[in-house]
């Protein structure tokens, strides 16, 4: 476990935790760091980004996600203060606010995070493709790869799932699915080479091997099993076929290294060969003693050369070999040479020795001549030797020796019989064994065995066997065979083969107290280690095991080999191994198979009997390379990652590492928060939908994987079935929301217009494309939403069906969809469409939930944090809190408020022990460079092959050394490496260079890292310039790399043109007021008040009415019934008590001047205050409406009036409705919102007017009520309201914009309420005793004078415009300026008291400091040239240009944020922009046009 | 007629937000445009000044681009609709003194447009290809530029 930091209990901590690295904890992240608390920003992904950097656009706007989220992905992965943590999980938690302790456990990523540097030469090398997860499996990835092109931090990641199950399943692990990859790239050498990292003997397994990777494989599930063996044998094939050709050639023969520990191997069988060659390639002086003539062991002369020809074994064996590896042949250790000796002579000796000898029948006759045990018969023939076996010939027993000897005997002519004891099932040989030798002639008989043999003169004449039945299963799980009395029989046979069983022979063993004999007289080793009980001897194989397959005596020679090495290195035989690495993929995360096509697998080709059966010419032929290729296709890729190592090859850092394992970090914080996100709806659960079988069907997530420009169809628009362009298509909205079948009663409440923002950016890629929506309620209720709604129906013909979709029908043939639905008459309906697009909601996830249960937080019924009702971002635990989607679905600029709403909250807990945690820059006194001529420094950056493989870099290097002002210039492997920022530091002190260049690659991210090693040398980092030569460069111009390096020479001449006339900026700093100007005395503002207050910032508080509370006195309770009025007097209360507030109230603000930290405000009554920022929540107004006789008759409320009569009759007992018990009550929504002149919802109304029927409802349960309205907009979970309303027995009649209801009073005063029911399809005539109008909001009429006075814009309804829609909800344009509550757009309480504490978030990255400093690029005015014309102040966005008071133009540094624009419009040019002056851009553009490069 | 083939030197003015970024993605995903593409990073593309392309053709470019945001999505709010403005004034000066405006224009991008970045720079070379040589390119071989023809 790492320990990151320590403390003492019970002290606060000056750092905290973001978990989700999405766009809150984005958010949330830089707000805390900039205002000086430490962040660990924890994600479980490899990169930060969350959903948002997969969208393509947002509403309402249509901004570009990408455009959006990438400077603040580059931001937190440059800052200082944050620290992000990738691949991470919370298991738990100790502590409490102020000082938590978190366990983090951090999966493998299987790179190191400090040494990659993004190059991807990995990516470019890897051989598996498998679905690429960031395009919602729509397009490929590498399984070594970055997440996503922009990922942050922009390293590679490798997904891995484990270890694949034919891996797992070889007794040598072998990656099986590795070197299948390899060869589907037709890399066979590597794939070779891949092979003989965990098994030498790879041509020979490829033959002979017993292939239990197949029995795993999953395919076994589907058709068949991969040909693994055929395809290892196929590309062994093409090694020894380029051999042949010459393409390749025998290794240089290698000799151990001088003073090598010497190894001695005793049988060069399988076990001995792997474990010499294992330890030759570990610098070992191995020496193989063989008792035969030849090496192999069993392989040589136990294998006949029909199945594995003595070419492929001598293959391997000379491979072995010239690894310097030596050979003792016809030594038997034990006759020839002792134990003893051996050992005396070498540091460790491996035993393998095998068990060569024939385990005897035990029945009369067997000294016979013409009985023949099979080791000796397969010996001879292997050997050459002359046998003696002939005529009719009977082999005992039913392994493969015994089939090995059958189709010899055959070869030599005999007639041959195996006598089998059970029955074929039964039988051990490998079944293509048995298969060929039927084929080739060989007869079984099963069901038998011998009891005699019987012999004329000597010599065999006939076998006694008895028939056998089975009876219950034995220890093997075979049934037993047992003799059936009186059943004997006789074969008249010439030759008698038994072949039961092998034996070892261990004469060698001299001292068996030493190394231990089991009683079956095997060797008895650790299973593990392979260590005898003899301390330095080791053994494996058939002697330690009894007989078994090739593949476990290679194993046993590996295992034995690192045994040895250990044991030579004095290292822990037990410590981890290779072995303890191999895990397998949990089953559930195997691929899934059910929906695969089925695809057979290849015949092998053999020799026709005919051809075969009189010779030992090899009897299979192989594949050819188109059934590999194939072949290797139907691989699974079961574990994503194969462990072909490729990319550890290709990585020039060294950085990769499979064998990575998980660790605990524990880390010490003083705050939490969550913003994990959300999962979408998994809708293969609405099987309605066909999603999952219908190819055509797709989630909008996908969606907008397509419509992006750097999706995986490039941003066409296609059908992911046949790539065919869609004619018509159409979404279905709620899938997986606003239903209780799904577990997703809430609703998603982004859904409606991420569909009408999808339909709009599809129409803009393909005009002629006709888009249906199916809908039930549209649900527009945000900041700008309903004007993007009509004018995706209204402008670009977005046809929207209010329905209920039942099911969608695919044609089989031309995979077109049918969707079922009832439209809004409730007629059943059916439209034909090319594509369907499902909306599917926003869910809590597993994981999300284990955080929770882990962290001790609470969660709602759908899985989403409990949040306090009247503070939104705070969890059942002090100290943690939440931002985003945690707590519930909310589009991006809530979450962004929410966001900064918990840095702020985190702020008041932390506020104390600000930058105590954050490590100091250290950076040297600056050099003064003024009236030096340039000195200029290039570094030409290679990036491994990714610059040099397409640009010449040396002549780059050639190029730059001569150009004017270069005194130094070199080329390095990586510019960005640490060691690299060594190198320019020394060239910048040794040749005294005053300027530097890098040519490298794109600014965007790695200017800073350059800037900083030009800080630390003492250098000012503005005089530093890049050429970015691979972007733009080598990647662009892929095949001309001529052409790439001419462009490249210019670009670098460009920059050094530049660089030269660069001049060192300091960015000026302004000291900061640490107080708030707070406009604005409702809910909104006395939060932000009160937030601010406790972290020691002054407030003035400025209300322009007499009282405090704002809209509080309005809204009289919530919707779950909470009071609102002890809330508004408690704050109000500590408000006017506060000792850092004051209070103005009857006071307006005239005027404001000044910028962030400075601020002065002239008050109308004649005070001035000053601040350091300002709070604009100025609140909204209630619309008073003049329609539906509101005014003229007193039954005709708003829900407002309603709310008071309903507290007033509670408090007084007199009801509203007079002695009526049976109230009939009418409620119409949208009065005065979303009509033409008010064309916005008011958000709040629905939810309102549902409010209040409920509370009628459960007082009155005999009311009547009905809701006219248009669409129900209860986002969220407010759906669960109405719900209840509904089951409560309100009715909710729809009626269209078209044609409102009418109301008539009669002379009496009773109302008539008449509706067009659509569902109904006739008009509906209600007699209500009250008629209650859901009226709009509207902006606060003095909005106009804030606007003027503070110089800040607001929309065409008066309500203020913030800085971005999306990414900057709280701030405007102008630092320092915030926006909070009813005064940005209509809102419940909740979210306007959200959005307050979001201004408290952003406030204090300002006031936690002393100074800010301004930005360097910024603009300036020559005021010996300026003629005061005001271009410059008409033309800035941000309000940078001022008068000082001798009448001079200057810009306000702090203000300016360097575009440049006025600096481009200035008549007299004036003004010039840092860092991009005239003369450095003309400068630079002079190289760019001069022929010199050319 | 000149026997060497045309190389065109195209100058892409890019602003730092979307243009440049989406030149980034479109060499990241290794998407190939012409050669003939040499961009200048400005912080916006409001920054663009006529005398800046006016000065880059005058020193014998063949082509200009100028890149920006998406309209109504500039980074500076509203730079890129002024660059715009100046794109087209500039364009009638060329036509005044002589040279074909289509050698310069204006593109608006976001950051995620790779593709489109590869594709608008395809589309500027084959059209400056069309329009041949700037007559105010240096002649090859000589370090004069013979027809200085001021233009600013």
């Amino acid at each position: 476990m790492e320990v990151k930091k320590g403390a003492a209990a019970g002290s606060k901590i000056g750092s905290a935790m973001v978990v989700g690295g999405g766009i809150a904890g984005i958010q949330s992240a830089l707000d805390l760091a900039e205002s000086g608390i430490k962040v660990y920003l924890v994600d479980s992904k490899a990169a930060i980004g969350g959903n948002m950097v997969r969208l393509d656009k947002t509403f309402p706007t249509g901004d570009c996600s990408m455009c959006m989220i990438s400077p603040k992905l580059v931001a937190v992965g440059r800052h200082r203060g944050i620290e992000i943590i990738t691949l991470s999980e919370i298991i738990g938690i100790e502590g409490s606010e102020g000082n938590f302790r978190v366990k983090v456990l951090k999966k493998p990523r299987y790179i190191d995070e400090q040494k990659c540097n993004g190059c991807g030469n990995c990516t470019n090398v890897c051989p598996v493709e498998i679905l690429n997860p960031f395009d919602c499996d729509l397009g490929l990835r590498k399984v070594i790869a970055k997440p996503y092109p922009q990922a942050m931090p922009s390293i590679c990641d490798i997904l891995k799932l484990g270890h694949a199950p034919c891996k797992v399943n070889c007794p040598a692990h072998v990656s099986a699915q590795g070197y299948i990859q390899l060869i589907k790239k037709k890399e066979y050498l590597k794939a070779v080479n891949l092979v003989r990292e965990r098994n030498p003997l790879a041509s020979i397994c490829g033959r002979v091997c017993s292939h239990t990777c197949e029995e795993a494989c999953t395919r076994n599930d589907l058709d068949a099993p991969v040909a693994v063996k055929w395809l290892k044998r196929f590309a062994t094939d093409k090694e020894l076929e380029a051999l042949q050709k010459g393409e390749i050639s025998y290794p240089e023969e290698k000799t151990p290294p001088p003073g090598a520990k010497k190894v001695a191997i005793i049988g060069a069988g399988p076990a001995g060969l792997t474990a010499a060659n294992n330890l030759a390639d570990r610098g070992f002086a191995v020496t193989i003693y063989e008792a035969l003539p030849v090496a192999g062991g069993m392989l040589a002369v136990g294998i006949p050369d029909y199945r594995l020809p003595k070419k492929i074994l001598n293959h391997e064996i000379e491979l072995i070999r010239r690894k310097g590896v030596k050979f003792i042949y016809n030594c038997c250790v034990g006759k020839d040479i002792t134990l003893e000796k051996i050992r005396a002579e070498h540091d460790a000796v491996f035993i393998g020795v095998g068990a060569i000898n024939s385990r005897r029948l035990g029945v009369d006759g067997e000294n016979f001549d013409g009985v023949v045990h099979a080791t000796d018969f397969l010996r001879q023939v292997s050997l050459g030797e002359k046998t003696n076996v002939r005529g009719h010939v009977a082999i005992i027993g039913g392994g493969n020796a015994a089939v090995d000897s059958a189709r010899n005997a055959l070869r030599l002519g005999c007639k041959v019989t195996i006598v089998y004891r059970r029955s074929r099932q039964e039988m051990p040989a490998y079944e293509e064994e048995i298969e060929a030798a039927l084929h080739e002639g060989v007869e079984i008989l099963y069901l038998a065995a011998p009891t005699k043999i019987l012999g004329k003169d000597g010599r065999v004449n006939a076998l006694e066997c008895i028939k056998m039945e089975l009876g219950p299963p034995d220890k093997s799980g075979r049934r037993s065979p047992v003799p059936k009395k009186g059943s004997e029989f006789i074969l008249n046979v010439d030759t008698v083969i038994p072949a039961i069983s092998q034996e070892t022979d261990l004469t060698l063993i001299e001292d068996r107290n030493k190394i231990r004999i089991s009683k079956n007289n095997y060797v008895e080793v650790d299973p593990k280690t392979m260590a005898t009980s003899l301390a330095g001897v080791f053994a494996g194989g058939d002697v330690a095991s009894g007989p078994a397959t090739v593949i476990e005596a290679v194993e046993a020679g590996n295992r034995a080999a690192d045994s040895i090495e250990r044991y030579l290195n004095g290292e822990d035989l037990n410590a981890l191994r290779y072995e303890d690495f191999v895990k397998s993929v949990p089953e559930e995360l195997l691929p899934e198979i059910k929906d695969l096509p089925i695809r057979s697998r290849p015949m092998m080709g053999e020799l026709p009997i005919e051809k075969r059966i009189r010779n030992f010419d090899e009897v299979e032929t192989g594949l050819t390379e188109e059934q590999a290729l194939a072949e290797a296709e139907r691989c699974l890729n079961c574990a994503m990652c194969s462990e072909c190592k490729e990319c550890v090859k290709a990585c020039d850092q060294n950085a990769i590492d499979h064998n990575m394992t998980e660790k605990i970090i524990e880390l010490n914080v003083g705050a939490l928060i969550l913003a994990p996100g959300y999962d979408t709806f998994d809708p293969t659960l609405a099987p309605e939908y066909g999603f999952g079988r219908f190819p055509n069907v797709v989630t909008n997530l996908q969606f907008e994987r397509i419509l992006s420009a750097s999706g995986p169809y490039m941003g066409e628009i296609k059908r992911p079935g046949d790539g065919k362009h869609p004619h018509c298509m159409a979404f279905i909205q709620c899938v997986g929301s606003r239903d209780t079948r799904s577990g997703g009663a809430y609703c998603s409440a982004v859904c409606c217009m991420a569909a009408t923002k999808e339909a709009i950016m599809a129409k803009e890629h393909e005009p002629g494309l006709d888009i249906s929506i199916f809908y039930m309620d549209m649900r527009a209720f945000g900041k700008g939403y309903e004007p993007y709604l009509l004018r995706a129906r209204d402008e670009a013909g977005v046809k929207y069906i209010r329905s209920m979709v039942s099911s969608i029908v695919e044609d089989p043939e031309t995979h077109n969809l049918t969707i079922r639905y009832q439209d809004e008459s409730g007629e059943l309906k059916e439209a034909e469409f090319d594509m369907v697009i499902l909306s599917v909601g926003l869910r809590s996830t597993p994981a999300n939930r284990r955080l929770a249960q882990n962290l001790g937080v609470e969660l709602d019924e759908y899985g989403f944090a409990r949040t306090d009702p009247f503070n939104p971002i705070k969890t059942s635990v002090p100290g943690i809190f939440s931002a985003g989607v945690f707590s519930g679905p909310k589009d991006i600029p809530e979450t962004v408020m929410e966001a900064s709403a918990a840095a702020g909250a985190v702020n008041r807990i932390l506020g104390e022990v600000r930058n105590t945690q954050i490590p100091k820059e250290e950076i040297p006194p600056e050099r003064d460079v003024s009236g030096e001529e340039p000195r200029v420094g290039v570094l030409v950056c290679r990036c491994g092959i990714n610059i040099a493989g397409n640009v010449d870099v040396a002549a780059v290097r050639d190029y730059a050394r001569a150009l004017p002002n270069v005194v130094w210039c070199e080329e390095k492997m990586y510019a960005c490496a640490q060691d690299t920022q060594q190198v320019i530091k020394d060239a910048i002190r040794n040749e005294n260079l005053n300027r530097f260049v890098v040519a490298s690659c794109t600014p965007r991210t790695h200017e800073p890292l350059f800037q900083q090693t030009m800080k630390e040398v003492g250098l000012n980092p503005y005089l530093f310039e890049l050429a970015d030569i691979r972007e733009q460069c080598s990647w662009c111009h892929p095949g001309l790399k001529a052409e790439a390096t001419e462009k490249a020479k210019e670009l670098v001449a460009m920059a050094v043109a530049k660089a030269a006339l660069f001049e060192p900026l300091t960015p000026s700093s302004v000291t900061i007021d640490k107080s708030a100007i707070i406009i604005g005395g409702g809910p909104a503002g006395i939060t932000a008040a009160l937030a601010l207050a406790e972290q020691d910032v002054r407030v003035s508080l400025i209300e322009k009415e007499t009282r405090l509370g704002g809209n509080l006195w309005n809204v009289k309770y919530e919707h779950d019934g909470l009071e609102t009025a002890p809330l508004r007097d408690r704050m109000i209360q500590s408000v006017t008590g506060h000792p850092n507030i004051k209070v103005h109230t009857g006071v307006k603000i005239e005027e404001m001047k000044g910028h962030v930290g400075h601020y002065k405000a002239k008050l109308s009554n004649g005070e001035s205050i000053e601040s350091g920022v300002c709070i604009v929540a100025t609140g909204g107004l209630p619309y008073k409406p003049t329609e539906y006789l509101y005014g003229q008759n007193a039954n005709v409320l708003t829900q407002l009036d309603l709310e008071e009569a309903i507290v007033k009759a509670e408090e007084t007992g007199k009801s509203p409705f007079g002695d009526k018990s049976d109230p009939t009550v009418v409620m119409i929504q949208c009065v005065g919102s979303r009509e033409p002149e008010h064309n916005y919802c008011s958000r709040v109304c629905c939810s309102q007017a549902i409010k209040n029927a409920i509370r009628i409802k459960e007082k009155y349960p005999k009311a009547r009520i009905a809701i006219l309205y248009r669409d129900i907009r209860t986002y969220g979970t407010l759906e669960d309201y109405y719900r209840k309303a509904r089951e409560m027995g309100v009715s909710f009649i729809l009626f269209d914009e078209k044609a409102k209801p009418e109301v008539v009073a009669g002379s009496d005063g009773r109302l008539t309420v008449k509706v067009h029911d659509p569902v109904l399809e006739s008009d509906v005539t209600i007699n209500a005793d009250k008629l209650v109008l859901s009226a709009g909001m509207r902006s606060e009429p003095t909005s106009s004078e804030i606007s003027e006075a503070l110089k800040i814009p607001r929309d065409e309804w008066g309500f203020f415009l913030e800085a971005h829609v999306k990414l900057r909800p709280v701030d405007f344009a102008s630092d320092g300026l915030y926006l909070c509550g009813l005064a940005h757009s209509p809102k419940s309480l909740r979210e306007s008291i959200s959005q307050a504490l979001a201004t408290v978030g952003r406030a204090m990255t300002i006031l936690s400091r002393e100074t800010v400093e301004t930005g360097a690029r910024v603009s300036v005015v020559d005021n010996e040239v300026c003629a005061s014309c005001l271009t410059c102040m008409r033309v800035c966005p941000y309000d940078a240009p001022y008068f000082d008071e001798k009448g001079d133009v200057h810009i306000e540094a702090v203000k300016c944020q360097g575009c440049g624009i006025c600096a481009a419009l200035c008549p007299a040019r004036a003004i010039q922009t840092q860092g991009f002056r005239d003369d450095q851009i003309l400068a630079g553009i002079d190289q760019l046009t001069c022929e010199a490069a050319g | 007629m000149s026997e060497r083939k045309f190389e065109p030197k195209i100058v892409a003015f890019c602003c730092h937000y979307c243009a440049f970024a989406a030149a980034d993605l479109a060499g990241v995903m290794r998407l190939s445009y012409p050669t003939s593409i040499r961009i200048v990073r400005i912080p916006c593309s409001g920054k663009i000044d006529i005398i800046h392309i006016m000065k880059t053709l005058e020193r014998g470019a063949d082509g200009v681009m100028v890149v920006g945001c998406m309209e109504g999505q500039c980074h500076f709010i509203k730079g890129n609709f002024m660059a715009r403005r100046r794109v087209e004034y500039a364009k009638k000066l060329l036509e005044e003194v002589g040279m074909d405006p289509k050698r310069l224009e204006m593109f608006n991008l976001s950051s995620s447009q790779g593709p489109r970045f590869a594709e608008v720079s395809r589309e500027m070379d084959a059209r400056i290809r069309e329009l041949g040589p700037s007559p105010l390119r240096p002649k090859s071989g000589s370090n004069e530029k013979t027809e200085n023809v001021k233009v600013a």
